[in-house]
């Protein structure tokens, strides 16, 4: 494992090294996803002047909101692009060579592709949600909470995108058909989480955990609530262990050649 | 058919002149198949796209049946088809016929006119047998036949083909082969291609222009070029060719 | 313009053999319309005096309409240049007896038409059983006809707006920067997530008379004042199309003859 882990840190780096190679494009990637992402701030600022504080959340918690789900967004799409890319490499031919690698299905595929727009995502993220807490104060107790939420929100994340992209083992023209999959997860994490009605929040919470990569971290450091952190973790528990079944599942689907056409 | 005097092409890449096409001339008759080949950077590729239209010469002219491909190039891609080998024109979901019946209304024929090229193209490149599948299902030897009945449905006078036989196996070239070659003797159609498949150049064309650095070095007949470098006849008896020997395990 | 409509049917009937694609887009669009209306119904019930700014009903039905046009995708035109220019694909369109530009306005047609028909009438469908008509200040008939030429004119607009995106390529080696900021402003000024009557008066303004807007003024149209406002939508939306045009007939011209001079 350690083996494997130490290949991911490496590969990444390589993956890094090379996209900086051509400096300009990825400065232009990297702030052309900025200005992307800066249309959220302005949209939601200007819903929350017009209808108010929801339930508790003003529009700097938004800002905390939007922060996070850009920040978790960057860590997957930056360190693991490969899991998006797998209905192409099944398409292409290309997952025999994760298959034949000596480290890690998983962590092969996952560094096998590179995009340089989520280092937009993850700094403008990372630059938000650091100025969210340090903007309220966070005590140390609320730092821990606040990590461990975006933690857990980031794996669920992956798990879902990943999730996603199996499909193309089960079904052909996958790659289409995950992306769909993707968005309807997607798109509920990118509204204020204080506009959901409570049975709407713990759907999306739970069954297509959306909230958990947005304003369910947020929530909890609203409330320093230990029980939803935990909440958070088992949710995340759940999610891994059906991404694992399932990955194992797709496996040996694909090496038996059972590859449905 | 086709006349070019004094072509030349160069592109500015960072303040430096690259020259890819220097002063080439030549002219090909109606009915010819010529090979234009060189190595990698040779310039064929820039020659094949300025004959087209796609590229605008530096300098020089260039005349396909008696237009310019860059001043007329309505007029001259009617009269003339194309098939690059790397870049596919064909719908990836829908059987050959109605990429067929697209490619007729855009060259501006009637619907009677379609249906009869379509029968004759199916019948000159044998296409029965999978027109009714979506391409995607298709061999890429198929879909090759189906790309040069694209090229053809208009009825042009002149092919371009630039490396149409890259990435096809053994079965697929000698389809490609014998499909070119038929059009050349049943149909005089003036076929211009560029190849690095030695196999292709031997069987289709009877005469091939080498082109390297962006000249022209060589213009011969196919079957003259061994005499560039040998000036005596060998006579060798052997057995078929590995490729021979391929071809006939595979149609088995 | 029999060749252009040939050319949309050949290219929608490739796209619709495609059927799960289809099928799952729909599925996506359904549940993030349902979700839409759910979500609005608890901010409204929360913030009751949101209904002065625009009824709830005309709140849905303007989202909707903006995601029913989304799937009609006339903004993938850029991406469909983007690729062209990188693969090199673009030689075999000029290679064609019909002009670049048009061509690819025909396939983008094709590609959305059906994904576009069938978006639609679920809108209507589920925001009709959901919530009602939207209101409006004319007849629904009249309306029907109004909101028809709104359709027509913005979309054409839209076309032209990422036609120069696309046509930007040429110079900038990639366009999706450019892609990307005027998609967003599309996004703000059309209403996408949050309906343009919440913002600020001036920036209702300024969403309304620019051209992002105008491209999307179909969600305008879902407005309680759309009578008030149809004949200035109009002028608005045909004034930028006359700009439009006016740059990208300049600017193809000059893309295609750079291309074919430095390749």
């Amino acid at each position: 494992m350690l083996k494997d882990i130490r290949y991911f840190v490496i590969q990444t780096k390589f993956n890094i090294k090379n996209a900086y190679a051509l400096r300009s494009a990825f400065w232009i990637g990297v702030v052309s996803m900025i200005v992307n992402n800066c249309v959220f701030f302005i949209i939601w600022s200007l819903f929350m002047k017009s209808v108010g504080d929801i339930n508790g959340w003003t529009g700097v918690d938004v800002f905390g909101m939007l922060g996070v789900s850009m920040f978790i967004y960057g860590i997957t799409f930056g360190f693991f692009h490969g899991v998006v890319d797998l209905p192409q490499m099944i398409v292409r031919g290309s997952f025999d060579n994760v298959l034949i690698s000596p480290v890690n299905s998983f962590f092969k595929l996952a560094t096998s592709s590179f995009l340089v727009t989520a280092y937009g995502d993850l700094l403008l993220g990372a630059v938000v949600f650091l100025s969210y807490g340090i903007y309220l104060q966070f005590s140390l107790y609320t730092w821990l909470l606040y990590v461990l939420a975006i933690i857990f929100g980031a794996i669920v994340f992956l798990c879902i995108r990943l999730l996603c992209s199996l499909i193309s083992f089960f079904i052909y023209d996958g790659d289409n058909i995950s992306n769909q999959l993707f968005e309807i997860f997607l798109r509920p994490g990118l509204y204020p989480g204080a506009i959901f009605p409570i049975k709407l929040k713990t759907f999306f919470m739970t069954l297509v955990p959306a909230l958990l990569t947005s304003a369910i971290p947020v929530d909890i450091i609203k409330t320093n609530s230990l029980k939803l952190l935990s909440l958070s973790l088992l949710v995340t528990s759940i999610w891994i262990l059906i991404t694992f079944l399932v990955y194992k599942i797709a496996l040996r689907r694909y090496e038996s050649g059972n590859l449905l056409r | 058919m086709i006349e070019v005097k004094n072509l030349r092409k160069t592109f500015n890449y960072k303040g430096k002149e690259i020259v890819a096409v220097d002063n080439v001339s030549f002219s090909i008759s109606q009915g010819e198949s010529v090979a234009f080949i060189g190595p990698n950077g040779a310039g064929k590729s820039t020659t094949i796209k300025m004959l087209t239209g796609i590229l605008w010469p530096t300098s020089g002219s260039v005349s396909i049946l008696g237009f310019s491909p860059q001043e007329d190039r309505k007029k001259v891609v009617s009269q003339i088809g194309a098939v690059f080998g790397q870049r596919s024109n064909l719908l990836p979901n829908l059987p050959a016929v109605d990429t067929l019946s697209l490619f007729g209304v855009m060259y501006g024929l009637s619907k009677k006119e379609i249906k009869e090229r379509i029968n004759y193209i199916e019948d000159t490149l044998e296409l029965h047998s999978f027109k009714n599948q979506p391409i995607r299902t298709l061999s890429l030897g198929q879909r090759m036949k189906v790309e040069i009945a694209c090229a053809l449905i208009h009825n042009p006078k002149i092919l371009f083909l630039d490396e149409p036989s890259i990435g096809l196996d053994i079965i697929a070239k000698q389809i490609l082969r014998e499909t070119l070659l038929h059009l050349r003797t049943k149909h005089n159609m003036t076929i211009f291609l560029t190849s690095h498949d030695v196999g292709d150049i031997e069987a289709i064309c009877d005469r091939t222009i080498i082109v390297n650095h962006g000249k022209i070095v060589v213009d011969e007949p196919t079957s003259e070029l061994h005499k560039l470098i040998d000036k005596e006849k060998h006579v060798e008896v052997r057995g078929p060719s590995l490729e021979d020997v391929l071809v006939n395990i595979y149609k088995q | 313009m029999y060749k252009g409509l040939y050319y949309i049917y050949i290219v929608a009937k490739n796209t619709v053999e495609n059927k799960n694609k289809l099928i799952f887009q729909m599925i996506n669009h359904t549940l993030f319309l349902l979700f839409s209306l759910f979500l609005y119904k608890n901010v409204y019930e929360i913030s009751p005096g949101l209904k002065e700014k625009i009824p709830f009903v005309n709140a849905i039905w303007s989202m909707s309409i903006y995601f029913v046009v989304f799937w009609l995708a006339l903004r993938n035109i850029e991406r469909s240049f983007r690729d062209d220019i990188k693969t090199g694909n673009i030689e075999l369109y000029l290679l064609r007896p019909i002009n670049y530009v048009w061509q690819k306005v025909f396939i983008q047609i094709g590609q959305g038409l059906i994904p576009f028909f069938v978006s639609l009438t679920l809108a209507v469908i589920i925001n009709y059983l959901l919530v009602g008509m939207p209101v409006v200040g004319m007849s629904y008939f009249v309306w029907f006809f109004a909101l028809l030429v709104i359709f027509i004119l913005s979309q054409i607009l839209m076309c032209l707006i990422f036609i120069l995106c696309g046509l930007s390529g040429f110079w900038l080696q990639n366009s999706e920067p450019t892609y990307f900021v005027v998609s967003k402003f599309i996004m703000i000024f059309g209403g996408a997530w949050v309906p343009v009557a919440f913002f600020p008066k001036t920036l209702q303004v300024i969403a309304e008379f620019s051209p992002f807007g105008a491209s999307m003024a179909l969600s305008y149209a879902m407005y309680p004042n759309f009578a008030d406002r149809f004949w200035i939508l109009v002028l608005n939306i045909s004034f930028w199309i006359l700009f439009s045009l006016f740059f990208v007939h300049l600017v193809s011209k000059r893309a295609i003859k750079k291309l074919s001079v430095n390749g």
